[in-house]
């Protein structure tokens, strides 16, 4: 029973963390860049699902509507401005702004919210379903069915429309997009849109599931990471298996392994993944 | 003339490559442009379909200036380019490369159409449809870059290098489709270091030298021995 319970929550966290992920590697994929803010931007849309809570009072379930678009238009002007100037220059100058705007949104959610940890109620909070005999919080629940949703919409975009083609053939071969008329630029300015924009859905719909602290981000930003390189930072399928090992791997870990240990492994995880494979993290290093 | 390079110079840095160089091609026309490594074919190609700018001089296609057009917007005039190499989308299938190829198409029942034509054209490819292009061998791969670039219907072709790095099994499945494709009646431009196949193909000929053309003439009056200053000298 335990184990069944150890496997629900497991799958429930690795779906959630899969679509955290599935716009990292969206942005990856098709510009070669690692973006460290992730983890930040998210925390940035969940207390933006916060004030509008505090000010409007607005369930996060449909503050997410507004944030999404809002978020994709955070991503895609993060683009233009910022990343774009510096395409062509070593990637690792892309990643060191990308950090460095990761501690600076960490400064301003610090100065603005302060150092509590807070939580968005929704309608769901507070209250439990049942799955397969396990009481899970719905508000979990349901960031759980958002996120498969959301995964199986992105996943059907990139592999059957033209739009999902283009965004894969910039991924696969820049010179070619170029010559079969792709606007290159175009697509990477969509891959962080979309990429950004993911974390803008789901974001307030974790904002009473995972808690907030300002200093989130950076955690986030990493998990996201673990769950790219074990699926293996290439395809949609892939993000979702890491996820899954990570979710399920860190919820067997802390029921089965004594004290906190347990929250080591998705990191064990992520070793014997570059022991075993280390072509994976030097293809990281490489970039695309 | 449909496509008209008018003394244009270009290059890469600090290095330039291209110096006044012209180059007329006719509708229907199936131009050869011959010369050694490092001559400056790829590039004069690169200048063409827009993935280099232009130093000097102008690009105009249709009687149209397109120097400052971008490549992408070329490909919608119909002035696409198979390049060195292949570059098919490995990641992807064989009918997504093609599909891809013919996005100025919109997406359509004239794409389908085109897309039909294709695999009546190409046989192989409709039975490696669902295939991941990487997957192919280099022949193949270059059959599916070929057929990509004629899916967008292009008024003129360009090719890099089509037969490099081809088995002659290859070479041959090569020409014949090209062959094909000019009984089409579609324009083509061909940079090859294969020069049986450019005699097979082309009716006029460029021949350049240290980013100059040295000689332009049509492909049966080149002399053997101004073949061999090109590649030799």
């Amino acid at each position: 029973m335990l184990l069944v319970a150890g496997i629900v929550q497991g799958v429930v966290l690795g779906v959630i963390l899969a679509l955290v992920t599935s716009g990292m590697t969206l942005i990856y994929r098709v510009t070669g860049i690692i973006n460290f803010a992730h983890g930040g931007l998210m925390a940035l849309a969940m207390y933006l699902a916060y004030d509008a809570r505090r000010y409007w009072n607005v369930d996060p379930l449909v503050s997410a509507l507004a944030i999404a678009p809002l978020m994709g238009v955070v991503g895609w002007a993060l683009y233009q401005a910022v990343i774009r100037p510096v395409r062509r220059q070593h990637h690792l100058l892309a990643v060191q702004i990308l950090l460095g705007l990761s501690f600076v949104i960490e400064a301003l959610l610090l100065m603005r919210y302060g150092a509590d940890m807070r939580t968005v109620e929704s309608v769901f909070s507070g209250r439990f379903v049942t799955v397969l005999g396990v009481g899970i919080e719905l508000t979990r629940a349901v960031a759980f069915g958002i996120s498969l949703l959301g995964l199986t919409v992105l996943g059907v975009a990139l592999k059957w429309s033209d739009w999902g083609r283009r965004l894969r053939a910039t991924a696969a071969d820049e010179l070619a997009a170029y010559l079969v008329g792709i606007s290159v630029i175009r697509v990477e300015a969509w891959a962080w849109g979309i990429g950004v924009g993911i974390l803008g859905l789901v974001g307030p719909v974790l904002a009473d599931v995972f808690k907030m602290t300002p200093d989130m981000g950076l955690k986030y930003a990493i998990v996201a990471l673990v769950v790219l390189i074990i699926g293996g930072g290439r395809t949609m399928a892939g993000t979702i298996a890491g996820g899954l090992l990570v979710g399920l791997s860190e919820t067997l870990g802390l029921l089965y392994l004594p004290g906190s240990y347990g929250g080591l492994m998705p990191y064990a995880l992520l070793a014997a993944v570059l022991v075993i494979n280390p072509r994976a993290a030097i293809a990281m290093v490489r970039g695309r | 003339m449909l496509l008209d390079v008018r003394a244009v110079s270009a290059g890469y840095g600090k290095v330039a490559v291209l110096h006044d160089v012209s180059v007329g091609v006719a509708a229907g026309d199936c131009v050869a442009i011959l010369g050694s490594n490092n001559a400056g074919k790829s590039t004069l190609l690169r200048v063409i379909s827009g993935l280099l700018p232009a130093r000097g001089g102008r690009v105009h296609f249709e009687g149209e200036d397109i120097t400052a057009d971008s490549a992408g917007r070329r490909v919608g005039r119909g002035l696409v380019q198979v390049p060195e190499g292949r570059h098919v989308f490995g990641d992807l299938t064989v009918e997504e490369n093609l599909l891809l190829g013919g996005l100025r198409l919109g997406r359509g029942k004239l794409r389908r159409a085109r897309l039909a034509e294709m695999y009546d054209r190409f046989p192989l490819l409709r039975g490696m449809r669902l295939r991941l292009a990487g997957t192919l061998s280099g022949g193949e791969q270059q059959l599916v870059a070929i057929a990509r670039g004629l899916m967008a219907d292009p008024k003129v072709l360009l090719l890099d290098e089509p037969s490099l790095g081809l088995s002659p099994v290859a070479v041959d499945r090569v020409i014949d489709t090209l062959l094909g494709v000019r009984s089409t009646g579609t324009t083509m431009v061909i940079v090859e270091q294969n020069v049986q196949l450019c005699f097979e193909l082309c009716s006029r000929g460029y021949v350049l030298r240290q980013g100059r053309v040295t000689v332009a003439t049509s492909m049966d009056r080149l002399s053997a021995e101004e073949l061999k200053r090109a590649y030799f000298a």
